[in-house]
């Protein structure tokens, strides 16, 4: 199944009539002159909780990087009609820097303030101490972001990306080294997020995650992308086909996946 | 302490612009090492030394107009070395793609060509060496009024770019991909910050060297590091660390007579010990803040109190002969470095008083004075009265000498028999610096008919020791046609003695026979 699900569920098909906020069209992916994705077809609509998933070096991270508009389609078009907040994987920030939680989340301000006309400093520390409280970090405001858990310093960075107020939340890899409790709280905060009406996009590789949370998948496999529900995307055979070893997928009464590697080389 | 700072009176004006760069590079050393590009900041600095090395060069190279040697002659060095490490800021952006070749490789290659290109473009040219190793080894000179305009403007000018972009430059320095993705022009930014480095290395390299405006680059931002808690912390402990230090360094260097930018090096270093020895209890690194903050106040009064004001009243009273450094009455940031030099040369050659001639002495062997114009009149105070007088002079020709140039232009001056006297003590410096050459100049000037007869005297006295108490026959007063038999056996004897006759007593200062 390449480009969009050529079959909608119910909830999508109520989502159609919805605004489109990113869209990609017949676009090419990759960087220099190495192609990574052909034929994108993708509409992320307002409201949407989308992940891109798929092996390392896939390209999920470029898909990522184009919708931003850090990199251009190869071929093709990548359309933004919604304002985007980013946030980064944590690795990506030097600690050698001593910023507090507040300094960090501060500077995603600077894009609205290189177009405005006038800088309102009481405004921005309020919205900054919003952004904060709405990732359940303004008691941390003052706190070195070098010296915060890595679950912590994920909600520093989701503040960041929701200081300037946008319409699309990014995420690239928000759970990538974290432990349990700290996939947890960043999972449970972006969920929060989404359902006070933000559109989330997130790159992942860890599966669980993504079946848990997301509506909807976007999986990169080989040149092409596969976007479905959890359900469509999520199956042992397709997972086992990707990754070239046997996957067993175990689906709990309440619809969370149990996504492992199968040692006795059965494909369940 | 009150001469000290009688002393630091008198390089009020450079002290001051010390204080201004050690802020500003320490500032901006801050970027260079939480970006981990301390490497750039380097090559950057030795771009600039290149710079100026190629103004020196273009100024000697005959094969080009006069116009353009004319140029460089008097604004070569400014405008070479912020070229130079602009157009490096420029290229190190755009350097090779990290998976082919490591960015530290390419920042490397850019720092060998620099470096190796600085000493090629001055070998042939005796004042751009002298002017490239006083850079190199980071000596803090007098700078003239026109370029201290220059420095502090350029100080102002990177002071308010940073002010009104402080935190776009921090942004992009911690995350460049965020930024793009807020729509600032990340490159642009990028090419600001790395500009305003290679202007404030270009500007403080000349006044500064080399040596100081790498430590300053580097050392304070540590110290700031060490015990600032938060980057506010941390950039006011680097700047306060940074002036603390140049007091430090100017007392002790003037105390001791040591070269300053070196002195200065070493106090921000133990600075930093200090620092990361108190970084291991929270109340320890604050009191340890406090005290270079107290430092750093010190160094500010200071600076009140020996920066040259002008005389105001003296200037409306069109009082306008150029003065001391202090109060000149003049307006200007002092006298240039020439001219203090030729001042201390008058008081050498010329005093009555013996203890300004010693002082003058001491004040021409300073790194700051080091220069082989000094060689004439050196040599000619090598027949002072006073002994003491004698052994400074004595000791600043064999640190001259140490210098490239500085063995030639003695050799030069020994050949010169117009000027007997000056001759003779040319080759005998070279004679007891263990140069046979001064030998050999020597025993020319046995045969030279205008050498006065008493220095003849002399030189054959001279010249007993090595030959082993021989005189061939000389007789300083005979007629010339008698002599000559002499002479022809001396110039045999040198034949001899330059292939191996001579053994050279370093202990003695002193040629010996080899078999004696």
């Amino acid at each position: 199944m390449s480009g969009e699900d050529a079959s909608p569920s119910t909830d999508e098909a109520s989502k159609v009539e919805s605004e489109v906020l990113i869209s990609l069209k017949n676009a090419e992916i990759g960087y220099k002159n190495l192609s990574l994705v052909k034929n994108v077809n993708l509409e992320i609509r307002r409201g949407d909780f989308i992940a891109i998933v798929g092996p390392n070096g896939s390209g999920k991270t470029t898909i990522l990087r184009n919708i931003l508009g850090v990199l251009k389609p190869l071929s093709g078009k990548c359309e933004v009609k919604g304002t985007l907040g980013y946030s980064p994987q944590r690795s990506q920030l030097d600690p050698i820097f001593p910023f507090t939680a507040e300094e960090v989340v501060a500077m995603g301000l600077l894009g609205l303030e290189e177009t405005a006309e006038e800088i309102d400093l009481a405004e921005n520390s309020k919205r900054v101490a919003g952004a904060l409280d709405s990732c359940g970090m303004l008691g941390f405001r003052d706190r070195l972001f070098r010296e915060l858990s890595g679950g912590q310093k994920q909600r520093v960075l989701v503040a960041r990306a929701l200081v300037s107020e946008p319409e699309v939340l990014i995420l690239d890899e928000p759970t990538n080294d974290l432990d349990l409790r700290g996939e947890h709280e960043v999972m449970e905060l972006v969920r929060t997020l989404h359902e006070e009406g933000r559109t989330v996009v997130m790159v992942s590789h860890i599966l669980h995650v993504v079946s848990r949370y997301a509506h909807r998948i976007a999986l990169i496999n080989g040149s092409e992308l596969i976007v479905d529900d959890a359900s469509g995307i999520l199956t042992s055979e397709r997972l086992g086909e990707l990754y070239g070893i046997p996957i067993s997928v175990f689906v709990a009464e309440d619809g969370r996946r149990l996504i492992s590697s199968n040692s006795e080389g059965e494909v369940r | 302490m009150s001469e000290i700072l009688e002393t630091l009176e008198f390089f009020g004006a450079n002290y001051v612009a010390t204080l201004g760069i050690a802020m500003l590079c320490s500032y901006l050393g801050l970027f260079t090492v939480m970006r981990r590009i301390v490497f750039t900041g380097v090559a950057l600095a030795q771009l600039a030394a290149a710079g100026v090395a190629l103004s020196f060069f273009v100024a000697d190279a005959t094969w080009i107009g006069q116009s353009i040697r004319q140029f460089a002659k008097q604004y070569g060095a400014a405008t070479g070395s912020l070229g130079l490490s602009l157009l490096g800021a420029l290229g190190l952006q755009v350097r090779p793609h990290r998976n082919r070749s490591s960015p530290d490789a390419f920042v490397g290659l850019v720092y060998a060509l620099a470096s190796a290109a600085a000493i090629l473009l001055v070998w042939r040219s005796s004042s751009g060496l002298v002017e490239l190793r006083n850079i190199l080894a980071g000596d803090v000179l007098l700078t003239e009024t026109s370029e201290l305009f220059f420095l502090w403007f350029g100080i102002v000018a990177v002071a308010v770019l940073h002010m009104v972009y402080r935190r776009q430059f921090l942004l992009c320095s911690y995350d460049p991909e965020f930024a793009r993705v807020l729509g600032l022009p990340e490159r642009r930014y990028q090419i600001m910050l790395l500009a305003s480095l290679a202007v404030a290395v270009a500007l403080a390299l000349r006044a500064s060297g080399l040596l100081l405006v790498f430590a300053f680059l580097v050392v304070p931002p540590l110290t700031g590091l060490a015990i600032g808690r938060r980057l506010g912390d941390s950039t006011r402990i680097a700047m306060a660390s940074a002036m603390g230090s140049s007091l430090i360094g100017f007392v002790l260097a003037i105390g001791e007579n040591l070269p300053v930018a070196p002195t200065i090096a070493v106090s921000m270093i133990a600075m930093l010990g200090l620092a990361k020895l108190s970084s291991f209890r929270a109340g320890l690194a604050k009191l340890t803040a406090w005290l270079i903050y107290a430092s750093a106040i010190a160094a500010l009064v200071t600076a009140f109190l020996v920066f040259p004001w002008p005389n105001l009243d003296e200037s409306q009273a069109g009082a306008g002969a150029a003065g001391h450094a202090h109060g000149g009455g003049t307006g200007r940031a002092g006298p240039s470095l020439s001219e203090l030099r030729q001042a201390a040369v008058a008081e050498l050659v010329g005093s009555p008083d013996v203890e300004i001639r010693l002082k003058a002495a001491l004040k021409l062997r300073t790194p700051q004075f080091q220069e082989i114009g000094s060689i004439r009149p050196f040599l000619g105070a090598l027949q002072d009265d006073d002994a003491r007088v004698q052994t400074e002079v004595l000791l600043g020709l064999k640190e001259l000498s140490g210098l490239y140039r500085g063995r030639a232009m003695l050799q030069t001056i020994a050949a010169q028999y117009e000027e007997p006297e000056t001759a003779f003590a040319a080759a005998r410096v070279l004679a007891v610096l263990g140069d046979l050459e001064g030998l050999g100049h020597m025993v020319a000037m046995l045969g030279n008919e205008d050498f006065p007869l008493m220095s003849r005297e002399e030189l054959l006295e001279f010249l007993q020791t090595p030959s082993g108490g021989k005189d061939f026959g000389y007789d300083a007063f005979a007629d010339p046609d008698e002599n000559r038999k002499a002479i022809a056996a001396w110039k045999t004897w040198w034949d001899q003695a330059r292939k191996g006759g001579l053994r050279w007593d370093a202990a003695a200062a002193l040629f010996y026979p080899m078999n004696s």
